[in-house]
């Protein structure tokens, strides 16, 4: 059987737009975005998951954060906090886990802003929390803040936004 | 001969015009339910008792284009990120009025305020405020949730997706 010569060509243009797009370098916002959705795979957790997992996949979620990160946690029911640096994240981190017994973490609305000079993009981030076995779940809205240091883009601030004050 | 009965019954007598016909419903489809009736489904049990936890639902789009949110609609009132989740509210206070909750009552410009579908009673106390233009106090109708943990309050007008279709 033989294919008409315009399949095959129409068939080489998808490949080589696919080629082209593979290649293509990052867009910050798409950086952004896949780093966010790794970030919600890093906060999310099983029940009774091992202590060496923990520590493993919080210093993973770390290695994306600033040193001279600054977190502002403004929400009903919790008060304002403020924690300063990235060794404080980690210790928080830690006790977020031990606290709860599994957490189910996503983003389901990502808006990332590039900085006109490409070195800082803001993202506002609907976060969606669920606990094991709860029908109830958390739903926040967070301002972040990126900075591109040594070509990755790393989290500088964030902050929580209420839609509704 | 012609093709088998199964696939005159699935594509037709003309097959092109079957194709074309399915590709114009699905754009109509597409249209419809992206910028028109928008389907949602309600997690949670901020808006019982009139409105369950996994129920279904549509978001009329089109509502407040030419009008503005009245007292009672139920609205869904969108995230800076997306419209993925929404917070499903109904609208008690409009723009220029104020609002307070006093002893589990609402109050709007310094009246009582019926409301029907608060089947619950609650001893929520919010101090009275007043809303500028563009603003609107959303609030839902599950009184019986400890305040703090009920997403209540003043949103603002662009915030607001569309009313919900009963």
């Amino acid at each position: 059987m033989r294919l008409p010569l315009y399949w095959v060509l129409a068939a080489g243009v998808l490949v080589g737009m696919g080629l082209v797009w593979l290649a293509w370098p990052a867009s910050p916002e798409r950086i952004i975005r896949r780093q966010l959705t790794e970030m919600a795979e890093l906060l999310s957790f099983p029940p009774n998951e091992p202590p060496l997992n923990a520590l493993s996949e919080v210093n993973q979620l770390c290695t994306r954060l600033a040193p001279d990160i600054e977190v502002v946690v403004d929400a009903p029911g919790f008060g304002r906090r403020n924690v300063h640096g990235r060794e404080e994240i980690r210790d928080g981190l830690l006790a977020y886990r031990q606290r709860f017994n599994g957490v189910q973490v996503n983003f389901p609305d990502i808006r990332v802003e590039p900085a006109p000079d490409r070195t800082s993009a803001v993202a506002y981030v609907t976060v969606q929390a669920r606990l094991p076995g709860e029908s109830e779940q958390l739903l926040q809205e967070v301002k972040l803040l990126f900075r591109k240091q040594d070509s990755r883009w790393l989290l500088a601030r964030a902050e929580t936004v209420q839609p509704l004050r | 001969m012609g093709p088998p009965w199964w696939i005159r019954l699935v594509v037709g007598r003309r097959p092109k015009r079957t194709l074309l016909r399915a590709a114009v419903l699905a754009v109509i489809l597409v249209v419809v339910f992206r910028y028109v009736l928008l389907p949602v489904r309600v997690q949670g049990i901020s808006m019982w008792p009139t409105y369950r936890d996994q129920q279904w639902g549509l978001v009329n789009r089109l509502a407040y284009v030419w009008s503005e949110p009245r007292r009672g609609d139920v609205v869904c009132v969108r995230f800076t990120a997306g419209e993925r989740v929404m917070l499903l509210k109904r609208v008690v206070a409009l723009p220029g009025e104020t609002v307070a909750f006093r002893n589990g009552r609402l109050y709007v410009n310094g009246q009582p305020v019926e409301e029907p579908y608060v089947r619950t009673p609650c001893d929520w106390e919010e101090p009275e405020r007043r809303l500028n233009a563009n603003e609107y106090y959303v609030v839902g109708d599950n009184r019986s949730m400890p305040q703090e943990d009920h997403l209540h309050g003043i949103t603002e007008r662009w915030r607001i997706v569309g009313k919900l279709l009963r």
